[in-house]
């Protein structure tokens, strides 16, 4: 009876281990992994780094009625942007990032002045620069439920943006002539959930997260000389995405998202309110990974919002794993 | 001196003739291999029975324009630089392998500010802001395309021809203009907003050759496309009367116009890196002129314009099905033109419906 007993403990430690096949993975072929296939966070000591350059034209906004208006006065504002962004795993569920995103914004507006009277005119132009640092950010990402053979997972993340842009107006000359903020002013943290599941060749995300924003102060308009306290007002961010596979290299990722900010307040002497805005966008992509490097083609598109802008934004995405 | 024409002719003609006779048709391949051929392989039409779908999707920041003078002039300095969105779609049917089949059309969405203008006097102090939308599907255009009946391998040949059927809106809308920020009787601003619409208005027709030669891994590609109208046309233009109360009366009167013949000429130069992948340096000439519009009972030349724009592009083959095409064009010359720096990207599906 005892020789049984034993017969059958080791029987029943030696199976599990006898049925266990060593994964022949190459570490290298991991770090080609596109994102469908590999994990949403990355492994024990990757590296992942690179930059995204985006771009944005101000040409039309959403109206507090949720109507699509274009802008009538003769301006024009681009904003350029460059961000390097590192990751690292940490451990296979735990991941950090940082983004230092430096920004090169422009705008341009010029009118005509007519008198009449005087049979006489006048034109005035203003050219309003920026470049510089603008707001980084720390995230730190934990895989609560790890991805396993089911494809599921669920990861926690959270952020930390700090106010490393300029956020007041600088080399103030005259009312036409003067350099743009390029921060914030304020410290925004906020904390997400996404639910993934992958089934080659697809993968599915739902993702919600809200984030808080601290009171900072700033000048709010580039003819104040004090700084005034405000608060922006806390956004709540949610959303899914559907990706696919067109090939073994090409995926083609789309991602649709709301983003709802609450009332914001400027707090001078007369306190004043900022609206509250929302907007729903679609992000189609094409996410090419070529070997270790991986490059992204994003459009993200406004389709209906509120106090907004309504104009695409396009960012080239260039990343290697080490 | 005739037959020294004839002799001449004969001479150079004898290279084309024996890259062309030496292209001897074969069998047909199988599909896998049709839907997979790289465009230095390519003929200029689609192979029999293959039906290919093309989307494409344009943003164009209109940052600069050429004046009459080719002088460039910097829109962005004067606050009227734009952008606009074009969304192509087209179907094409290789109805042989030597006969094609096509139907295209197109959105377009742009919004075109003009120097805002403050008017102050004793008693006024008015601000106008001009804002010109033009929006909407563009014509319908079949055409057809034929080449050379031979098999490719060097060098292919092929004419086309086609018309723009006026399927779209081409009258202009009621505009939409508004006063805003009324601060007296006579201190506000005037939103004058113009909403025109994508269509030519007439049919025109578009005729165009094409050529292309291959050689190992490089390919030079060229086409030209001429486009006339085939009849004047007769449009309307809105005419707005500012009421005391702040509202806009709106009239309108038809005027006739007549289009511009337009030419457009392609040159690029391609190589072929891999199977999948083609990178491609084109040179773009569009020119117009010839066409006139009525002011006042009185016909006006339009402006001749031209554009001499580079593209460096390139196409990806991401599945037997689908292909990828993407473009930059830097516009370098022009005359009474805008000169968009633009992104073009088209994503192709190929299928043999019919073809087991």
């Amino acid at each position: 009876m005892r020789k049984l007993f034993l017969f059958i403990i080791i029987s029943a430690i030696c199976i599990p281990a006898i049925s266990q096949v060593e994964k022949m993975v190459n570490p290298a072929d991991l770090k080609q992994q596109t994102i469908v296939t590999e994990p949403v966070t990355l492994r024990k000591g990757y590296f992942r780094a690179g930059t995204a350059l985006s771009y944005f034209a101000l040409d039309k906004y959403f109206t507090n009625e949720a109507k699509k208006e274009y802008y009538t006065l003769s301006s024009w504002h681009a904003d350029f942007s460059y961000q390097f962004v590192l990751r690292y795993g940490i451990t296979d569920r735990l991941e950090v990032d940082v983004a230092i995103p430096f920004t090169k914004k422009k705008t341009e507006v010029h009118y005509n002045t007519e008198f009449p009277g005087l049979n006489g005119n006048m034109s005035m132009s203003g050219n309003y620069k920026a470049h510089g640092l603008a707001d980084c950010d720390l995230t730190v990402k934990y895989q609560i439920l790890p991805e396993k053979d089911n494809g599921v997972s669920l990861t926690f993340w959270q952020w930390l943006t700090f106010p490393t842009g300029e956020k007041n107006y600088t080399d103030v000359k005259s009312f036409s002539d003067f350099n743009l903020p390029l921060g914030n002013g304020s410290f925004t943290t906020g904390s997400g959930l996404n639910w993934r599941k992958r089934r080659y060749p697809y993968s599915f995300d739902i993702y919600a997260s809200y984030a808080i924003k601290f009171q900072g102060s700033k000048e709010i308009y580039q003819d104040e000389t004090k700084e005034t306290k405000f608060k922006d007002g806390n956004y709540l961010w949610c959303g899914g995405s559907f990706n696919i596979h067109l090939n073994e290299w090409i995926v083609f990722a789309n991602d649709i998202s709301y983003k709802y900010n609450q009332k914001g307040v400027i707090k001078y002497a007369v306190e004043q309110e900022v609206d509250p805005a929302w907007i729903f966008s679609y992000s189609p992509a094409f996410v090419f990974q070529v070997r270790r490097f991986r490059i992204s083609e994003v459009v993200q598109v406004p389709l209906k919002g509120k106090n907004n802008s309504a104009d695409p934004l396009y960012v080239m995405k260039i990343l290697y794993t080490f | 001196m005739k037959n020294i024409i004839l002799i001449k002719t004969i001479i150079l003609s004898l290279p084309v003739l024996i890259l062309v006779n030496s292209q001897i048709y074969s069998q047909p391949r199988d599909k896998f291999t049709l839907l997979t051929m790289p465009y230095n392989q390519r003929q200029l039409t689609l192979y029999r029975g293959q039906l290919q779908a093309n989307a494409g999707y344009k943003f164009a920041v209109r940052a600069r324009d050429y004046d009459k003078n080719g002088d460039l002039l910097v829109l962005k300095d004067e606050g009227t630089a734009s952008v606009f969105h074009y969304y192509f779609l087209q179907v094409r049917y290789g109805i042989t392998n030597f006969l094609e089949l096509s139907a295209e059309t197109n959105y377009l969405k742009h919004g075109v500010r003009s120097l805002s203008t403050e008017y102050y006097s004793l008693t006024d102090n008015i601000s106008v802001n001009t804002l010109t939308t033009k929006k909407g599907m563009g014509d319908l255009l079949i055409l057809g395309s034929a080449r050379l009946p031979i098999k490719f391998k060097w060098v292919d040949f092929g004419i086309k021809g086609g018309i723009y059927i006026p399927t779209s809106k081409y009258e202009p809308l009621k505009p939409t203009h508004t006063v805003t920020s009324v601060t007296a009787v006579n201190t506000f601003t005037v939103n004058y907003h113009y909403n025109n619409t994508n269509g030519f208005g007439v049919p025109v027709y578009l005729f165009g050759a094409a050529a292309k030669f291959s050689y190992s891994k490089l390919s030079l590609g060229t086409d030209f496309s001429y486009k006339t109208p085939s009849k004047e046309g007769e449009n309307i233009r809105w005419n707005e009367t500012l009421t005391a109360s702040k509202t806009f009366n709106y009239s309108n009167k038809t005027y006739k116009y007549l289009l511009n013949n337009t030419l457009e000429f392609n040159a690029s130069l391609h190589f072929q890196a891999t199977g999948w992948f083609n990178i491609e340096l084109n040179s773009n000439y569009y020119s117009s002129k010839g066409g006139w519009t009525e002011y006042w009972g009185t016909k006006y030349k339009n402006p001749e314009e031209f554009l001499f724009s580079l593209e460096p592009a390139f196409e990806i083959q991401i599945s037997p099905a689908l292909r990828i095409y993407e473009l930059a064009g830097f516009p370098l010359l022009g005359k009474n033109k805008d000169a968009p720096f633009y992104l073009f990207m088209t994503l192709s599906y190929n299928i043999f419906p019919f073809l087991k």
